[in-house]
């Protein structure tokens, strides 16, 4: 199949403003950004989180009006939801941009939103943002940085997958590792606690390594965004997710790479039993020493 | 200082560790339960009995120890861990079974308590109750005390199968309630364990409830004869006689209790005075001071405590929230275990003790063995079996010695702890951190005109101190005075309706005596260290519970 991830970036023809996931033009980085393709092209067969991609410049009355169509679709007045930026060139085999980019969680009510997509079309344009692009040899962006708006999972856990040991990419790529945590991700992502690690011979998802790590922090929602609390000391050393979810998570991570073709970057939540799909991007450490 | 107390003097050379093995051990004298010297018989159940249950129950929860010890030392009671003996990988791995282990009982606390131990031990109270101890010939009574021990043995390792998750279930989450609010309180997590009904409030409603039944020859008595006067004046008119027999039922349910963990005192069921002492106090008072009242506002502050905790983890991952419940659920059971077990297990299975063994002593006394029924306390156990199998003996002597040794052990102080005084902190586990808040850490008073211990229970009040050292003493509070104790046992709790506030020499967070005080919703600093010798009885005191220091005015 065609993926979003594999396509280079082609030039925008005019696309209407706001992509849904199931709009053709959202599954084309050149319209909708790096990350919001990547979900778009698999939104409709894995559980992705419902969202719109803002990929013009719309007034504020069509992002309202995307706003309580999503409200509609989640069966819920004014839904909590995730801002995200969404590069052209972000989450491509390249540079995955992690956390150059702004991300603004836990964003409810039209006005929150369309500050937060301002702030994220800002944060393009930060110095950090900038240097990272000419480090990476990348070009200045041009025109509206997409913006993704997606709803923001009540997460129980969430982890990060890889579908194959990135430290381990010289040779003894047969491990699948996960990396999960209590709550929303970004304590993982933003490196503040030290995740629970499952690693799993690959193809047999056999669990070869289960490290349950004294996890002190997370990131709950909370009114306006969320926040990083301590994990009360009893919960700390408890397994943030089951061996059967770190089973489940190690299997999508593979499935996604045989289907697209690389190793794959997978960011998950949990809420209670049912998982869902935030993230999914190529390993850049890998696809750069194969080039 | 009082009199008394001006007479001890600190003679720590005369305690000595008589087994060289002993001396590797840190030993702690075991004030909260045991703060009098002890008669024979005493330290035969202390050793015996509760040291065994002790071990049995550290045993049963693969706890990472090698056991209890006990000791009686100048007639003091003394109490070391055995350390496990291992590397400390070993200790380690044990201490992560037993963790497991606590939890998986934590998990069934009402399983554990309402379906398996509670049953079993009422049992055995059904084996004393039903037991003819008057009736019984010689030979009966003989084997009947040989049972007694051996039943025992049973009900107090029952005891500690059911007190070491109970309590680690309302300290752990203790430990999470601090870890999910960092800027809570010390007493804050409790709050939302209060109000839960429990047999040591209900001893103490169901005395309320029937001083309201009082009529008015019956309340006149009461206000104005002596409480040890009050049953024969009672007895002259229909209406007392009436009374009485309530009286009577009442002692019959919940009477079966003595004073602290003692086998000398007597039982409310052979002394009801300070029950009626109780009576004569709540007659006095206006309905709105019921028991009820205090428990009803407890609960209500609670069910708010809960919703406003639920409100705050709204957000939180469902794992948290949901360990949240549980904890908040286990700790719920555990407080009310904590009381109750009390009732059923320490408070009965040591009346039956002392009511067998007094039985065996009227036999020994009618023989001539010895002098009183009381005496049998001054001999060990096999004395008192030796004894009933071949009358004629005559142990007046040893009685005697023992009593003098008694007497003259009341005028020490003996040194708080003995042996190898730990140097390396204590470890940070669930059974250390129970032990800590059951136990207590003591505090140095910042000047001469203060006392430091633990926040027991929460607000500040000011009224009279009286030094308080023994239920019989309970005739002297009046209403608004704080009591200054040792300690305080379940049989004083009916006590906490009539005082202001609560202050002892030993325990923490987790003791009895600031479990009940939180339940009767007044201010106690506990396990001072000194406040009975600090404190003057008659002094004008001020107890702040939320900071844990009573101020002397």
């Amino acid at each position: 199949m065609t993926t979003a991830l594999l396509s280079p970036p082609t030039s925008p023809a005019a696309s209407p403003p706001i992509l849904w996931f199931e709009d053709a033009a959202a599954a084309d980085p050149a319209h909708a950004g790096g990350k919001a393709a990547a979900l778009a092209t698999l939104a409709c067969r894995l559980p992705v989180p419902d969202g719109f991609v803002v990929a013009g410049t719309p007034d504020d009355a069509t992002v309202e009006e995307a706003y309580v169509r999503l409200a509609e679709r989640a069966g819920t007045d004014e839904p909590l939801v995730a801002v995200r930026s969404s590069a052209a060139d972000e989450d491509g085999l390249a540079s995955s941009f992690a956390g150059q980019h702004e991300t603004i969680l836990g964003v409810r009510g039209i006005d929150q939103v369309l500050d937060a997509i301002a702030a994220c079309r800002a944060s393009a344009h930060t110095e950090r943002a900038l240097h990272y692009r000419r480090a990476n040899g990348l070009a200045r962006p041009s025109g509206p940085l997409p913006v993704l708006v997606q709803l923001l999972v009540p997460a129980d856990a969430a982890a990060v997958v890889f579908s194959v040991s990135p430290v381990m990419a010289g040779g003894m790529a047969r491990e699948v590792l996960v990396n999960a945590a209590f709550g929303l991700g970004e304590s993982i992502v933003g490196g503040t606690v030290t995740p629970d690690e499952w690693a799993l011979d690959r193809p047999s998802l056999h669990i070869t390594r289960r490290t349950i790590s004294d996890k002190r922090r997370m990131t709950v929602r909370a009114p306006g965004g969320s926040r990083e609390v301590d994990v009360p000391a009893p919960l700390r050393r408890l397994p943030s997710i089951s061996d059967e979810q770190a089973r489940a998570a190690a299997r999508l991570a593979i499935d996604l790479e045989r289907e697209l073709g690389f190793a794959v970057d997978l960011e998950l939540a949990w809420t209670g039993d049912d998982l869902h799909l935030l993230q999914c991007r190529p390993i850049t450490t890998l696809a750069q020493e194969a080039a | 200082m009082t009199p008394q107390n001006a007479a001890q003097t600190a003679d720590t050379a005369a305690f000595v560790l008589a087994d060289p093995a002993d001396e590797a051990l840190f030993w702690q004298q075991d004030k909260m339960h045991f703060p009098d010297p002890l008669s024979p018989m005493e330290s035969a159940m202390i050793e015996g009995v509760i040291g065994h249950g002790f071990s049995h129950g550290i045993r049963a929860y693969d706890a990472p120890l090698g056991g209890m010890r006990v000791r009686t030392i100048n007639g003091y009671q003394y109490q070391a861990m055995v350390p496990m003996n291992g590397t400390p990988e070993e200790m380690a791995a044990q201490g992560a079974v037993a963790e497991a282990s606590i939890r998986a009982a934590i998990g069934r606390l009402d399983e554990l308590w309402y379906e398996q131990i509670l049953p079993e031990v009422r049992e055995h109270l059904g084996f004393w109750d039903s037991f003819d101890l008057e009736g019984a010939t010689r030979d009966a009574l003989a084997a009947h005390v040989a049972e007694t021990w051996d039943r025992l043995l049973r009900v107090w390792e029952l005891h500690f199968e059911i007190v070491l998750p109970g309590y680690l279930a309302i300290s752990e989450f203790d430990e999470l309630y601090r870890g999910l609010f960092p800027e809570a309180g010390a007493l804050e997590a409790y709050r939302l364990l209060e109000g839960l009904p429990n047999l040591t409030v209900e001893v103490g409603q169901a005395l309320w409830t029937l001083s309201r039944r009082a009529g008015g020859a019956v309340r006149d008595v009461l206000m104005s004869h002596p409480a040890a006067d009050v049953p024969a004046r009672l007895y002259a008119t229909s209406e007392g006689r009436a009374f009485l027999t309530e009286l009577e039922l009442y002692v019959d349910r919940y009477g079966r209790r003595a004073d602290k963990w003692t086998i000398v005192a007597p039982s409310w069921t052979e002394d009801p005075t300070p029950v009626i002492e109780r009576l004569q106090d709540f007659v006095r008072r206006p309905a709105s001071e019921a028991p009820e009242v205090t428990t009803q506002a407890a609960a209500a502050a609670r069910d708010h405590a809960i919703a406003e905790a639920r409100e705050r983890l709204r957000d939180y991952p469902a794992p948290i929230v949901g360990q949240f419940e549980a904890m908040l659920a286990a700790a719920q059971s555990g407080l009310v275990i904590s009381e109750d077990h009390n009732f059923y297990i320490d408070n009965m299975s040591i009346h039956h003790l002392r009511a067998v063994l007094l039985e065996a002593g009227r036999r020994l006394a009618e023989d001539g063995t010895i002098v009183a029924a009381n005496d049998v306390f001054m001999l060990t156990p096999e004395e008192l079996q030796h004894a009933l199998a071949s009358p004629g003996a005559n142990l007046h002597a040893v009685v005697e010695e023992r009593l003098a040794a008694i007497a003259r052990q009341r005028t020490i102080t003996p040194p708080p702890v003995l042996g190898a005084i730990p140097t390396a902190p204590p470890p940070d586990d669930a059974f250390t951190r129970f032990a800590m808040k059951f136990n207590g850490v003591p505090q140095a008073p910042e000047n001469e005109r203060e006392v430091r211990g633990s926040a027991g229970s929460s607000g500040i009040v000011r009224g009279t101190a009286r030094i308080i050292r023994s239920i019989s003493e309970s005739g002297r509070i009046r209403p608004g005075d704080i009591i200054v104790a040792e300690t305080t046992a379940p049989p004083w709790t009916p006590l906490f309706a009539t005082v202001a506030a609560v202050v002892t020499d030993t325990g923490g967070v987790l003791s009895h005596c600031a479990v009940v005080a939180r339940e009767y919703g007044i201010p106690a600093v506990v396990g001072t260290g000194i406040a009975t010798t600090v404190i003057s009885d008659g002094q004008t005191i001020e107890v702040d519970g939320d900071a844990g220091v009573v101020r002397i005015v």
